[in-house]
């Protein structure tokens, strides 16, 4: 479009020269150089407006794209919505702890709300709280350690909703976290108290199981 | 799902990681497999050899030799036991050291039948090998589980077992250095007293799990009745010689476990007595004499200088550099020739230049130790001492497969 802005242009001054190549050859003196004269403001005009013209193109193509938003300096946020309908609104740099949101923020799929349908709305307010803290206080690792500490102080089915929540969003700090705090509760159990606690079926015989109780009797004492 | 019909790709849910899985053979099973296996990683091996008989999935996972290899919750530390000579008691100890706390874990007794008392080899990566004559069984120290490994035909109770490990291939290789004495009869206790007797015509080795029988490989420069220091796929022992001149000079026996060799290495030379640490991540040589330690590192075919250091001043006390941790901490012991409790240990820090100490406290039944501790050995450390994590691998892992 510029350039047809220019041809015009170009087009017209050559017209108005030829003109002028006639008035010339028909009457000189004044009337040639009033003839110039006009010309000039003219053609500055011509060059005004397409400067004008290009910058407004400029401008409206820098609006249109994305990456003016993103530079800008308030944060994008995502929206999580839990198996309950309830939606959050989190940063994207705390959205992503979770790798399972972060794969898919990254393939550009993630414009709209994204459903987690597995996590109800309390555990996803705790991971969410979680991962909010991992972001903010990153380098303050004795304040991350008692934070941790006091995370953690919560009672069982929370606990293994957040150890299922983050083993599906993918959060390895929160994953390690919550499974050394239950290694911590079991350590010290028995076999049958374990199965109670898990709700696991014994598939062995009482022989076969004998058998490896057997192998290490120092650990029964 | 809501969708804006202008986005390019396929909107899709998140996975469902239970969706496709076959269904649990159990409804009320509060987690899933890959999370048990999780937890699991993060028990102490106590609790885990307990837990083998709660289900056999939970047995499958802690046989599984990548769970064994993934497993970072096992403790880590020195360890001290009894040193080599001492063959008439019938149990071996073995001593924990925490390093955070200076104090003894546990104490563990290992007891074995025949009532005879059995040598054991240098403890790598957590295995060790009892042995006497053409007997020998892998050990794991954590999980105290044994097995009988296949005996070969040179029986004297002379020969002498050392276990390495090689990086490269991954694999276990016992060593089994055979002299062959003129005198057949003597089987007396101070095998020192014996070497001007005794022939090496060949060694024997052994790949654990892949051999089903003992190899012949070259002889030994020397009967080596010492343990070797397992350092980068080689073992290697120390032969210190004084000179008549004044001074000393010595090199490094080494035993490529790759390609099944002996070397000789010189020492970093200038006249100094070298200490070979116990346990280390390379080949290093340490001296603290008179002031100063200086610890060489070998590399490239020679010596260079990695760290100077002030080895602590006390009177009537020497200090000696034993090992190098794998953190880079230099542990140093006081060497009044004793192994006594409290010992005093020092972890000297390179990066920061501290020097910390360390005590192990009395153990409950130490006072044999006390009485085995008069063996004194010049400068040396009475008991074997060795940088020690604990490994949770199944020994089913080096079991022989079939001829």
């Amino acid at each position: 479009m510029l350039y047809a802005i220019f041809g015009v242009q170009t087009f017209l001054q050559r017209d108005l020269e030829l003109r002028n190549l006639s008035l010339f050859n028909r009457r000189k003196g004044f009337s040639y150089l009033f003839q110039k004269s006009l010309l000039f403001p003219f053609s500055i005009s011509f060059f005004l407006s397409q400067g004008f013209i290009y910058l407004f193109l400029l401008s409206s193509r820098k609006s249109s794209s994305p990456a003016a938003i993103m530079s800008s300096s308030s944060p994008k946020m995502i929206t999580l919505q839990s198996s309950d309908g309830e939606t959050f609104e989190v940063e994207e740099a705390v959205a992503m702890e979770s790798r399972t949101i972060k794969h898919m923020i990254e393939d550009d799929c993630a414009n709209s709300s994204i459903p987690i349908p597995n996590v109800t709305s309390n555990t996803l307010t705790k991971v969410i709280e979680y991962c909010k803290k991992h972001v903010e206080a990153k380098s303050d690792e004795e304040g991350l350690k008692s934070f941790d500490a006091e995370f953690m102080k919560i009672d069982k089915d929370t606990l293994y909703d957040l150890l299922m929540a983050s083993n599906y969003l993918d959060i390895k700090s929160l994953l390690d976290l919550g499974c050394q705090t239950v290694a911590d509760k079991i350590k010290g159990k028995n076999p049958e108290e374990i199965r109670k606690e898990f709700g696991i079926k014994n598939d062995f015989t009482p022989e076969e199981e004998e058998e490896i109780r057997k192998e290490s009797p120092w650990v029964f004492d | 799902m809501a969708e804006e019909p202008s986005l390019p790709c396929q909107p899709r849910l998140l996975p469902n990681p239970y969706s496709n899985s076959t269904p649990y053979p159990n409804p009320d099973q509060v987690f899933p497999d890959e999370l048990t296996r999780e937890i699991l990683l993060w028990l102490p091996v106590k609790s885990l050899m307990r837990f083998k008989c709660v289900s056999k999935l939970w047995l499958s996972i802690t046989l599984d030799p990548s769970f064994a290899r993934a497993y970072r919750r096992g403790f880590r530390g020195l360890l001290l036991s009894d040193p080599y000579f001492e063959r008439l008691a019938p149990t071996k100890d073995f001593f924990y050291v925490s390093l955070d706390g200076g104090q003894i874990s546990h104490h563990l007794a290992v007891e074995h039948d025949g009532g005879r008392s059995l040598g054991y080899t240098e403890i790598v990566n957590g295995l060790v090998c009892f042995y006497y004559g053409n007997y020998s069984c892998l050990y794991n120290v954590a999980t105290r589980e044994s097995m009988e490994l296949p005996r070969s035909e040179y029986g004297h109770s002379s020969a002498t077992y050392h276990l390495g490990f090689d990086p490269v291939d991954k694999l276990y290789k016992l060593l089994k250095i055979c002299p062959v004495y003129s005198d057949d009869d003597y089987d007396g206790e101070d095998l020192r007293e014996a070497t001007w007797l005794c022939n090496l015509d060949y060694s024997e080795i052994l790949t654990i799990g892949t051999d089903a029988s003992w190899r012949r490989i070259a002889p030994a420069p020397r009967e080596m009745v010492e343990r070797a220091v397992c350092l980068d796929g080689a073992l290697y022992w120390l032969e210190n010689r004084i000179k008549n001149v004044g001074g000393f000079d010595g090199f490094l026996i080494a035993f490529h476990l790759a390609q099944e060799k002996f070397e000789f290495v010189p020492t970093p030379g200038r006249r100094l007595p070298y200490r070979l640490p116990y346990f280390g991540t390379r080949l290093s040589a340490i001296t603290s004499y008179p002031k100063d330690g200086v610890i060489y590192s070998h590399g490239d075919g020679g010596w260079r200088v990695e760290h100077r250091f002030d080895m602590p001043q006390e009177p009537d006390h020497e200090f000696c550099a034993v090992g190098i941790l794998p953190d880079g901490k230099v542990v140093i012991y006081e060497s009044t020739g004793l192994l006594y409790f409290p010992s005093p240990f020092y972890l000297y820090d390179q990066v920061e230049k501290k020097l910390t100490r360390i005590v192990i406290c009395r153990s409950p039944s130490s006072s044999s130790l006390e009485q085995r501790s008069k063996l004194l050995f010049q400068n040396d450390i009475c008991g074997y001492l060795s940088y020690y994590e604990e490994n949770i691998i199944p020994l089913s892992y080096f079991a022989t497969p079939y001829p």
